[in-house]
């Protein structure tokens, strides 16, 4: 008997041996992604429990009867009843001059935990490193104008 | 071009029949070694495979993939709950995952200084029992159950490979207390056993990420629960309850029953009264806010407020004698029947109406029979039976007849909000439906006509304390004796007021009752509900009104302005 390849045999079998090829990396493919997305669910419902744990201490920590007691014991304020409601914009009364911008009154006689939490901004004691990068934020925002102002190719970085 | 055959040299050249024959044989021994050969390269690809590409591929993945399959054939296990929200959607009961700690004792390699650890983790667990789990050849012994995060990370930190977590789901309500009666609990295997957790305890377990949500409001019910609660400590009361109500469409605002308990104590007594839902399951003889219902009759038939009743003296009937609690010895209007509470007058007025008007309407309000509700411990109403002339009398004013606190709050819902009846929810649905079914149980008129003498009451008569300026608040107070064995006690009463507002367009009711309230200094020896309840409702109104953005009208016109005419010189007995 004669062992003659054939070219068509020959072409049968490298196909064969492509598509064996080609099967193995698409299973292989097919493995990879099944367990990204199996590694990816497991993640979600990570993610999720924890966001059922921190919804639920959030209710937690704002229960009511607690937030009462907060506000009581940290802010300088009582509960709003019918006597301090405003119920028309002309029981506001005129201001002189003008604020632009909403201050805190500081309370700085009281006791420290009763007072009201002063915003940093626009006040005399601020730290300097905190003033020096408010203004050196400022400048940074100045520049940025004059860049657009002028839109010379002058390198400011330098 | 002569090609040799493998296996030329072992074999004979036959020539004839018998070549064919053996090249045939020849020809299939090639076939089954190259299937051998086949197979065996497919071991091989296999191998490297499995060993090398899989290894390298997923190389410092952890292996605790297998626990997981061993996880869902536990029995047991305590599954995940449909989380329920007030109707802000802040949390009520949800399910959490958490870590329950087991003893592995195979696998323990240092017992007596693992279960040192364990007491300092838990000053609870005394020492000798801790040691005793964790020695053994056990391969499963429980510790604890349902740890905090915290305690599991400090578990961890010991690192002991004999002990070991398993996770399950525990319920939660992180307002505690505040809405026990009504969300309910559960017991440890996660069944509903409670208020909402048991009427609806299947679709909790099979929408498990859906979510109920109810028409409480936590806020409100945190302030009704403050100032029922203080009603009963500043009177020394047994106990409490209290409801605010949508007349428009009978949502539960907030309804508290004092004492409470805590929810995620699912150890206590099955009998334990703090458990007792006063709200919906107790029964009370609520006296004169019972004489919103009589007069509402009287009004319905005879269609006028120009009616006056002999209150000179004790009614005597059918061997019963009815008398007043401050006797005003004179004839009186109707509007001053209701705003003194009299009880021989509101008597009169249930003997003119009849027994059958009377009981109709008791029924159209939904008073005779038990009240359909979204949880299922619900009280059925105690209903003279025989009724006999003389209950028509006594039930006028609110004796013989006893009905659940939230049942009365609906009945008065249906008269002020236009006389369509309400009933009672507290769980909203998810679509409002446009058309709503109305079923009118009392005219317009007379639910206008019974604004009119709620607000009397508050403005004028018994409920002063309760007159907020700029939310118009009408009302009525009830101050039952209680009926122990069959026997009326005249130190142990039931306060009751029902309040609404704003009374113009009356948008809220409010009840509050206190159970064996006693007179105490400030109250100059009062235990009414003029002192007790009255002033209870009115701070929930001053707190809830702001709250619900309610704009308080200082310049709104009285409706009880027109009942002067009717009013003489009331006290002056």
């Amino acid at each position: 008997m004669r062992f003659i390849i054939k070219l068509s045999a020959l072409m049968a079998l490298l196909l064969a041996l492509l598509s064996g090829a080609a099967l193995f990396w698409v299973s292989q493919q097919v493995q990879e992604s099944e367990r990204v997305q199996r590694n990816l669910q497991v993640v979600i419902d990570q993610e999720q429990e924890a966001l059922r744990v921190l919804t639920a201490e959030w209710d937690y920590l704002n229960r009511p009867d607690r937030l009462e007691v907060l506000a009581r014991t940290y802010l300088n304020m009582e509960p709003m009843s019918i006597e301090t409601a405003i119920t028309s914009v002309k029981s506001i009364p005129m201001i002189e001059d003008a604020v632009t911008e909403p201050q805190f009154v500081s309370n700085n006689g009281g006791a420290a935990k009763n007072e009201t939490p002063v915003p940093a901004l626009q006040n005399e004691s601020v730290s300097p490193t905190l003033q020096n990068a408010i203004k050196s934020d400022e400048s940074d925002f100045q520049d940025v104008l004059d860049d657009q102002t002028n839109a010379s190719p002058s390198e400011t970085g330098q | 071009m002569k090609s040799r055959s493998p296996f030329s040299r072992l074999s004979m050249r036959i020539e004839g029949e018998k070549n064919s024959a053996l090249e045939n044989a020849r020809g299939r021994i090639v076939l089954i070694v190259a299937l051998f050969m086949m197979f065996y390269i497919v071991i091989a690809a296999r191998l490297v495979d499995a060993t090398l590409i899989q290894g390298m591929l997923h190389a410092g993945e952890e292996t605790s993939a297998l626990d997981k399959t061993n996880d869902k054939n536990r029995q047991n296990q305590t599954s995940k709950r449909g989380d329920i929200v007030d109707r802000n959607g802040v949390v009520l009961a949800t399910s959490l995952k958490t870590a329950s700690l087991y003893a592995d004792q195979k696998l323990m390699l240092d017992a007596v200084t693992t279960a040192k650890d364990l007491v300092k983790i838990f000053p609870d667990m005394p020492y000798g029992e801790v040691l005793k789990k964790l020695q053994g050849k056990k391969r499963f012994v429980w510790i604890k159950r349902n740890l905090t995060p915290d305690e599991q990370a400090k578990i961890l930190l010991i690192g002991e490979p004999g002990l070991a977590f398993d996770y399950d789901y525990r319920r939660i309500y992180p307002q505690g207390a505040l809405t026990a009666h009504m969300v309910g609990y559960t017991d440890v295997d996660g069944r509903g056993l409670g208020g909402v957790e048991r009427s609806f305890d299947k679709l909790l377990d099979d929408k498990k990420d859906e979510k109920i949500r109810l028409t409480l409001d936590v806020r409100l019910q945190h302030i009704l629960r403050r100032e029922t609660q203080k009603a009963i400590t500043d009177f020394s009361g047994i106990a409490g309850a209290g409801i605010i109500m949508d007349v428009r469409n009978g949502d539960v605002l907030a309804a508290v029953s004092l004492p409470d308990f805590d929810p995620h104590d699912a150890k206590m007594d099955a009998n334990d009264t703090r458990k007792f839902n006063r709200v919906t399951l107790g029964v009370y003889e609520l006296g004169s806010t019972f004489k919103i219902f009589s007069t509402t009759a009287f009004l319905e038939k005879y269609k006028t407020l120009n009616a006056s009743f002999d209150a000179r003296a004790p009614l005597h009937r059918y061997g019963r004698v009815i008398s007043d609690f401050h006797p005003e010895r004179r004839f009186l209007t109707l509007p001053e029947v209701f705003m003194v509470s009299s009880n021989i007058g509101t008597a009169l007025m249930g003997e003119k109406v009849g027994t059958t008007s009377l009981r109709n309407l008791y029924k159209d309000l939904g008073l005779s029979d038990r009240e359909e509700f979204d949880i299922e411990e619900m009280g059925r109403p105690l209903v003279p039976s025989p009724w006999r002339e003389i209950n028509t009398l006594t039930a006028s004013y609110g004796h013989g007849i006893a009905v659940t606190p939230l049942q009365l709050t609906s009945a008065v819902s249906s008269i002020v909000n236009g006389g369509t009846l309400v009933k009672p929810r507290l769980v909203l649905p998810e679509h409002e439906t446009l058309i709503k079914k109305q079923i009118r149980v009392v005219s317009k008129d007379t639910s206008l006509k019974m604004r009119q003498l709620l607000r009397l009451v508050v403005s004028e008569g018994t409920a002063s304390k309760a007159n907020i300026k700029g939310y118009q608040v009408g009302g009525k107070t009830g101050t039952a004796e209680k009926n122990i064995n069959g026997r009326y006690l005249g130190d142990k009463r039931i306060s009751s007021f029902i309040g609404v507002f704003p009374i113009n367009d009356p948008q809220y009711a409010i009840f509050i009752m206190v159970d064996e309230p006693k007179p105490n200094k400030s109250s100059y020896g009062y235990a009414t509900a003029g002192w007790v309840s009255v002033p209870a409702v009115g701070h929930v109104i001053g707190s809830m009104g702001p709250l619900l953005n309610m704009k308080p009208v200082h310049d709104a016109v009285d409706i009880a302005e027109p009942l002067q005419k009717f009013i003489h010189q009331v006290g002056a007995h």
